[in-house]
């Protein structure tokens, strides 16, 4: 079984500079993605946008915090609460990280790495299964950049990541900015890590920008697509296929327009390698 | 061998290792969690935690910064280590970054030193009551045309809800010119017990300074209490003969801000 999404084409993440944009009717995109728990509150203005957003165009749930991979038991008030917006708001899917963000009932409000083991891939493939029961709907499970990884990991992390999707039959939101930041930081071959994923399950993909510390590289979202990461997802497209695409800007955050720009130079790329038509651009793959 | 840590165990250490104050010594350092961490020229184990060290700081510094934006102006070149301070005294236990700084103003206010301005505990109220109102539930607030067709022998029997995105703040300063005041270091405050009441009007949030008969007001509304006995309680605070005629100022005052709801429907 895989876990194909719909096609939505190239989307932007809605942050709350955009807002204006959004109620005015004026910032138009193929669809949005939003972050869950920014609007996981009883009302006011992020709702109202979020509204509007969801009647110009679809809307995508990521979630920063279900914290998959803790040892802590699952937070059934956040699935609660989630639940809840999803059914206000009628997600095209919802997403969120293969990581840990809390323990002990303290939240880091980070994405930490896992170790790659068999002991990790049972307990977050059947955390996926309660959250996807839960829900009442299949989830996608991104990648995320990392700075370390543990001695004792088992796999390489595409494995890993395969592995659990594989097992909690949940689908994959590829992000290519994070595999080639995370290449760099541990020193694989990203076009290895991409051509071991299930194409059946690879449900999105995120492109976003990083900065260079010089000894590492960070995920900060907060600048272009580089160079070497449109050629990583110039490959992911040609394992894949077409694939609703994302671009994530979160610090430094441009103008609209400048967001669509990134958004339509995916698109580009996408009709060269895959000579989709114009009018084939909002049809669903079998 | 080395016996390698279960989940649990290993995301405890890792926790402790990025939210405990940096330590001073080497000595100090996770051991357990330095162990599993894969070294990698050009950076050791040490260094990798370190980074996801300094982005917890970072990103929870800058929340506290971008919540407690006035405060963080008034405590100046202190705001650093107090934030800290509190970041190590209160973990985040929300899944939502949104809750970061609900206990920062008692933190405040419990830890008061003499070099400090003794004011921004109130200010941080003052500042987190606005983001609390910010994204309170929605309500219909009543509209001042709803008042105008009540029959005069029905207002005595008014009953009014207060909307969920209204905050009623006891302050021991001035906090609502201290909020608006554009550099509130370069003048001497004193301190007054001052009520401020904080609301939402559509997408923007207000505030005002409170006095006691509207105060008085407020608490009766809030009891659930009918516009008749409201116009008895503020007769302590106004001549008995003006009572009425100021409980319907007020009533229309808080119609025209949106801070009513209607407990009944006016007739």
């Amino acid at each position: 079984m895989g876990c194909r999404m719909p096609f939505l084409g190239h989307g932007v993440g809605l942050r709350t500079k955009h807002y204006p944009g959004i109620w005015d009717g004026t910032a138009r995109a193929d669809w949005f993605e939003v972050i869950s728990e920014n609007f996981m509150i009883p009302g006011g203005r992020p709702l109202a946008v979020l509204e509007r957003a969801r009647a110009i165009a679809p809307v995508v749930l990521h979630g920063v915090s279900m914290s998959l991979g803790s040892a802590d038991p699952l937070n059934d008030d956040y699935l609660l609460e989630l639940k809840t917006l999803a059914a206000r708001i009628e997600p095209a899917w919802i997403s969120d990280h293969l990581c840990w963000g809390s323990i002990g009932g303290h939240y880091a409000h980070d994405l930490l790495p896992l170790p790659f083991t068999e002991e990790a891939i049972a307990h977050v493939a059947e955390r996926v299964r309660i959250v996807q029961d839960r829900l009442g709907r299949k989830i996608l499970i991104e990648n995320v950049s990392s700075y370390l990884t543990f001695t004792h990991s088992t796999m390489p992390e595409w494995q890993f990541l395969a592995e659990v999707a594989t097992r909690a039959d949940c689908g994959i939101l590829l992000d290519v900015n994070n595999v080639y930041v995370s290449a760099h930081n541990h020193g694989f071959d990203a076009g290895m890590y991409l051509a071991e994923l299930p194409p059946d399950r690879i449900g999105q993909i995120h492109l976003a920008g990083h900065s260079d510390h010089g000894t590492h590289l960070l995920d900060t979202h907060d600048a272009p697509v580089c160079a070497a990461v449109w050629k990583l997802y110039r490959t992911a497209l040609l394992l894949f296929g077409r694939v609703s695409t994302l671009i994530e800007w979160d610090d430094q955050v441009p103008e609209f327009d400048e967001l669509i720009a990134e958004a339509e130079r995916a698109r580009a790329i996408e009709r060269e390698l895959l000579e989709v038509s114009l009018d084939d651009r909002h049809a669903v793959p079998a | 061998m080395i016996a390698m840590p279960c989940l649990r165990d290993l995301q405890e250490s890792f926790f402790d290792a990025i939210a405990q104050p940096p330590p001073e010594t080497e000595a100090a350092a996770p051991s357990a969690l330095l162990r599993v961490v894969r070294e990698r020229p050009p950076l050791d184990a040490r260094a990798r935690i370190a980074i996801y060290r300094g982005m917890y700081r970072a990103r929870l510094l800058d929340v506290l910064r971008d919540d407690f934006p006035r405060t963080a102006t008034m405590l100046g070149d202190d705001f650093l280590a107090v934030a800290e301070a509190y970041l190590d005294s209160s973990p985040s236990r929300h899944p939502s970054v949104r809750w970061v700084g609900r206990a920062f103003a008692e933190f405040l206010a419990s830890s008061l030193s003499d070099d400090r301005p003794s004011l921004t505990p109130d200010l941080a109220r003052l500042e987190w009551a606005r983001l609390e109102v910010f994204d309170d539930a929605d309500a219909t607030p009543l509209h001042i045309d709803d008042l105008r067709h009540v029959p005069p022998g029905r207002w005595a029997d008014l009953r009014f809800h207060l909307i969920p995105a209204f905050r009623l703040l006891e302050c021991h300063w001035p906090v609502q010119k201290i909020w608006a005041e554009p550099h509130p270091t370069q003048r001497q405050w004193k301190s007054r017990t001052t009520i401020v009441r904080v609301w939402r009007q559509g997408f923007a949030v207000y505030q005002a300074r409170v006095d006691a008969t509207e105060l008085l007001a407020l608490e009766c509304v809030k009891a659930n209490e009918p516009l008749a006995v409201l116009c008895e309680r503020i007769a302590s605070t106004v001549p008995e003969e003006r009572a009425a005629a100021v409980a319907g100022a007020l009533v229309l005052r808080w119609a025209e801000d949106g801070i009513l709801v209607a407990a009944e429907e006016p007739r």
